[in-house]
């Protein structure tokens, strides 16, 4: 009784005040959550926006660290320059990654079960994959389609990109909306986009599709993925940045490139022209180069139908002269004649038959040259012997001549018949024999071990293949603004010299310290046994004239002005290793009295004075994947 | 009546219970309960216009972040794809993206695949200080409209925009943020003079836009309502810097 009595009283004592305090506290409670939670859906926030931005720069600074990388060779701490695809995605070689794994982590872009698995590259080629925004689930069944793996070489920092794809770009990986040529119907969809200097082409495609053998750069795409720790987690993001990159350097497509002349362009006066173009790449010390970063280029090119058409008429003038000089001074046993000295190449010209191997005039047909050659010794009826063989060479073999005047000669033989002079071929070795013997029809001849010829190199477009035209007509130009904008840069740098013609230094900059050499004067005129050599560019505002002097110069001659000339005079010695780039009016007037000037094609020399510049962009995008 | 003490229960118990509660009591009790009752929802009260005031803020905040976010993504993919990027970019305009096409310190004109669809874009981000059918402004709108075969200046103006409301004042005039909306910085981190504004239409105005490199964005907003807490409008300053890719 009494203990029942004292629970009754304690329940009557509890009161409102636990009530009280328990509503109190849930109240603060729920207060306090809401806090907490807006509190972190704000870190949340917070976190999501920040993971963003670090994987905005993350893959960004991938895309940088690769654009410097690729400027240096592979001998260079890092260097990427000579390992980069030379084939399309899809095709062996036509991808290389630069791997960037955390400790302990492992990055396979090819691994489709990774969480970091190049699920773009689809879309890059032939996979069947349709265009947009699709995730891809494969990679190319093409053996050996990537090349060996390279590493960042900033492991350890925390640059937290996973990987860069480096790949050429072609059509395909810009459609359906991007294309080069906008309606994606020009061309095949995995025709490379090459880089003219001003624009983003189409590769013509032909024998070479490489860019550098059409007179442009190729353009590369860097593509780079970066994922935030989180990734896959409420914190995690990705970002896939696309570079489109192209070399700062150029790529002509004639070892001397120019523009229409203001007056027909002389490639030589008589015999076999002592002056040599060679577009075959060659080192930086002047050498045939055996294992060439860069294809082989034509060895005359110009920007326009006209230039094409004066180059074409200077070629068979000279190959007029050859053939006239060699009828003339040749007997078919290889003796002079009329005074003159038969010299193995044109000996190798006027072959070993009575009849001459080519005329120059009339119309004969192949197997029975005509008459009207100078020496009147190879008239009446041959025995085949104008065959037109190239000799083994590795040129073109000759061409369909067409008339670039439009005015009819009825004097000149029909270039139809193999025996016309038209059919010579300048890039044949044979011209600068130093040797023959009587042969079949020719005589055998030893030439040079490096084979030079007058006019050689990759073959051109155009009916002479000693020429090449681009598509686009701004080549010419674009090349000279592109040197014209490294000289900018280089003011009031160390190696960067404005300097009279008159007061020229015997020599400019080095192998691996290039000048650039800007003459102030208009014309620079070489004369009295004057010696000029360097590395680097040389810009000339008005002329150039070479006489009884020497130039040696490695990498880019440049003759500015439209009303200029270039002329290689007699006594003319040296070389321009490299490019000479000559401005649209400018004359030109090689004479064949100069004494073994060459002009050679060296990418490599073309490339010293660009060293130290990056890859330019040419765009970025931040793609959906 | 007197109770004798039991033992069993406990002498104190037993005193309590049977002394009942006084109206002395009884008022003590109620005035101490409204005391703490009176602590307790003051500060519930408190907690609720904090709550108030930090969800106006946080409306602010993200308000701001949206905004901030959209536009630097505009920036980042401003110019693409560039006239470049294609052998012929004169045969279809509306493929070719200008980049920045105007520029003053309340607004940007840009073109680029800002949706990432394979389309090019022209988008306009422009400040509104008054708009008599608004009463959300002065506002930051942002509209963008597909772009047609057309110049710059020449694109189609969408009727339809996003908003961020309740802008504070941009400039450096007194009762203004004290920053522009938009900065510009040169590749060496140099500020961009655009005056009143520039356009691409004068090759003085292509230089000027040609230099600028990045953008900045400074936004100040204010809340719709007074902060129950202090009775002001509660402020919030956010920027953003975003480097142009072309």
């Amino acid at each position: 009784m009494a203990k029942n009595l004292v629970k009754t009283q304690g329940r009557k004592e509890r009161g409102m005040a636990l009530l009280l305090a328990l509503f109190a506290l849930l109240l603060l409670s729920a207060i306090g959550l809401f806090m907490v939670l807006s509190s972190d859906t704000e870190t949340r926030i917070d976190a999501n926006y920040a993971s963003s931005l670090r994987s905005y720069y993350a893959a960004r600074s991938g895309l940088e660290e690769i654009r410097d990388r690729i400027k240096y060779p592979s001998s260079s701490p890092g260097g990427l320059a000579d390992l980069l695809p030379q084939d399309i995605p899809g095709n062996p070689g036509g991808v290389l990654y630069v791997l960037n794994p955390a400790g302990g982590e492992t990055v396979d872009p090819t691994d489709a079960g990774s969480p970091y698995f190049d699920d773009q590259l689809c879309h890059d080629y032939n996979s069947g994959a349709v265009a947009g925004d699709a995730k891809c689930t494969v990679v190319p069944s093409t053996p050996n389609w990537m090349l060996p793996a390279q590493y960042s070489a900033a492991a350890g920092t925390p640059l937290g990109y996973k990987w860069i794809r480096i790949s050429m770009k072609t059509n395909r990986a810009v459609q359906p909306n991007y294309c080069v040529d906008q309606s994606c119907l020009t061309a095949p969809l995995d025709t490379r986009v090459c880089w003219d200097g001003q624009a983003e082409q189409l590769s013509p495609g032909g024998a070479n599709p490489s860019c550098d053998a059409n007179g442009m750069q190729t353009v590369y795409m860097l593509t780079s993925l970066a994922a935030s720790a989180q990734s896959g987690g409420p914190n995690g993001s990705r970002k896939l940045l696309r570079f489109e990159v192209v070399a700062p350097s150029i790529r002509p497509p004639g070892a001397l490139t120019m523009g229409a002349a203001s007056a027909m362009p002389v490639l030589g006066s008589t015999g076999i022209p002592a002056i040599a173009l060679d577009g075959r790449p060659h080192t930086l010390d002047g050498a045939l180069a055996t294992s060439a970063s860069c294809s082989a280029i034509a060895p005359l090119a110009t920007d326009s139908v006209t230039g094409s058409a004066q180059l074409e008429q200077a070629l068979d003038l000279v190959r007029k002269n050859i053939v006239d000089k060699a009828n003339s001074s040749c007997k078919a046993d290889g003796t002079g004649q009329n005074g003159n000295s038969c010299t193995p190449g044109l000996w190798w010209v006027r072959g070993t038959n009575s009849a001459t191997r080519f005329i120059t005039s009339g119309s004969g047909t192949s197997g029975t040259s005509g008459s009207g050659t100078s020496d009147g010794s190879s008239s009446g009826s041959g025995d085949g012997g104008s065959s037109g063989s190239d000799g083994g060479h590795d040129g073109d073999g000759g061409h369909d001549h067409h008339d670039p005047t439009g005015i009819a000669d009825s004097s000149a033989c029909d270039p139809a018949n193999s025996a016309c002079y038209t059919n010579l071929d300048l890039s044949a070795p044979e011209l600068f024999a130093t040797s023959a013997v009587t042969g079949v029809n020719i005589p055998a001849v030893t030439v040079p071990s490096d084979r030079i010829a007058p006019f050689t190199g990759g073959l051109g477009n155009q009916a002479d293949a000693s020429i090449y035209q681009p598509g686009s007509s701004d080549v010419v130009n674009n090349g000279i603004k592109a040197v014209s904008n490294l000289v900018s840069t280089s003011i009031d740098q160390p190696n960067y010299y404005a300097v009279s013609s008159s007061a020229l230094a015997p020599s400019y900059g080095t192998s691996s310290d290039p000048a650039v050499v800007v003459i102030t004067d208009s014309t620079l005129s070489l004369q009295n046994n004057a010696v000029l050599s360097g590395y680097g560019v040389l810009v000339i505002p008005g002329a150039l004239e070479i006489n009884d002097a020497t130039l040696n110069w490695n990498g880019i001659v440049v003759v500015k002005s439209s009303t200029g000339h270039v002329t290689i005079n007699s006594g003319a010695k040296g070389s321009i290793n490299g490019v000479l780039l000559v401005q649209p009016g400018a004359a030109l007037n090689l004479q064949n009295s100069a004494t073994s000037f060459r002009l050679t094609y060296s990418c490599e020399a073309i490339d010293l004075p660009f060293g130290s510049k990056p890859f330019k962009i040419i765009s970025t995008a931040e793609t959906s994947y | 009546m007197k109770r004798t003490p039991n033992p069993a229960a406990g002498v104190t118990a037993t005193n309590k219970v049977a002394q009942g509660y006084t109206l002395l009591e009884m008022l003590i009790s109620l005035l101490i309960l409204a005391i703490v009752t009176g602590a307790v929802f003051e500060q519930i009260n408190a907690m609720q216009k904090k709550s108030s005031a930090e969800a106006m803020k946080l409306d602010l905040n993200q308000q701001a972040r949206e905004f901030l976010d959209q536009t630097v993504r505009d920036l980042h993919m401003a110019g693409y794809p560039s006239a470049s990027m294609y052998s012929n970019p004169l045969s279809s305009p509306s493929k070719v993206a200008a980049g920045l096409v105007l520029v003053s310190p309340t607004q940007i004109l840009l073109e680029g695949d800002v949706n990432n669809d394979g389309n090019v874009y022209s988008v306009n981000i422009y400040y509104k200080a008054s708009d008599p059918g608004d009463p959300n402004c002065p506002c930051v709108r942002r509209s963008a409209v597909g772009k047609v075969d057309a110049d710059s200046f020449s694109q189609p103006t969408s009727l339809v925009y996003t908003e961020t409301e309740h802008v504070f004042p941009p400039g450096t005039a007194s009762g203004q943020s004290g920053e522009d909306l938009f900065a510009y910085y040169d590749q060496n981190g140099n500020a961009v003079d655009v005056g009143s504004g520039v356009d691409i239409s004068t090759p003085a105005g292509k230089d000027v836009i040609t230099a600028i490199k990045t953008v900045k964005i400074n936004l100040s907003l204010l809340t719709n309502q007074r902060d129950p807490e202090s009775g002001g409008f509660a402020r919030t300053s956010m920027s953003a810097t975003s480097r142009l890719n072309y």
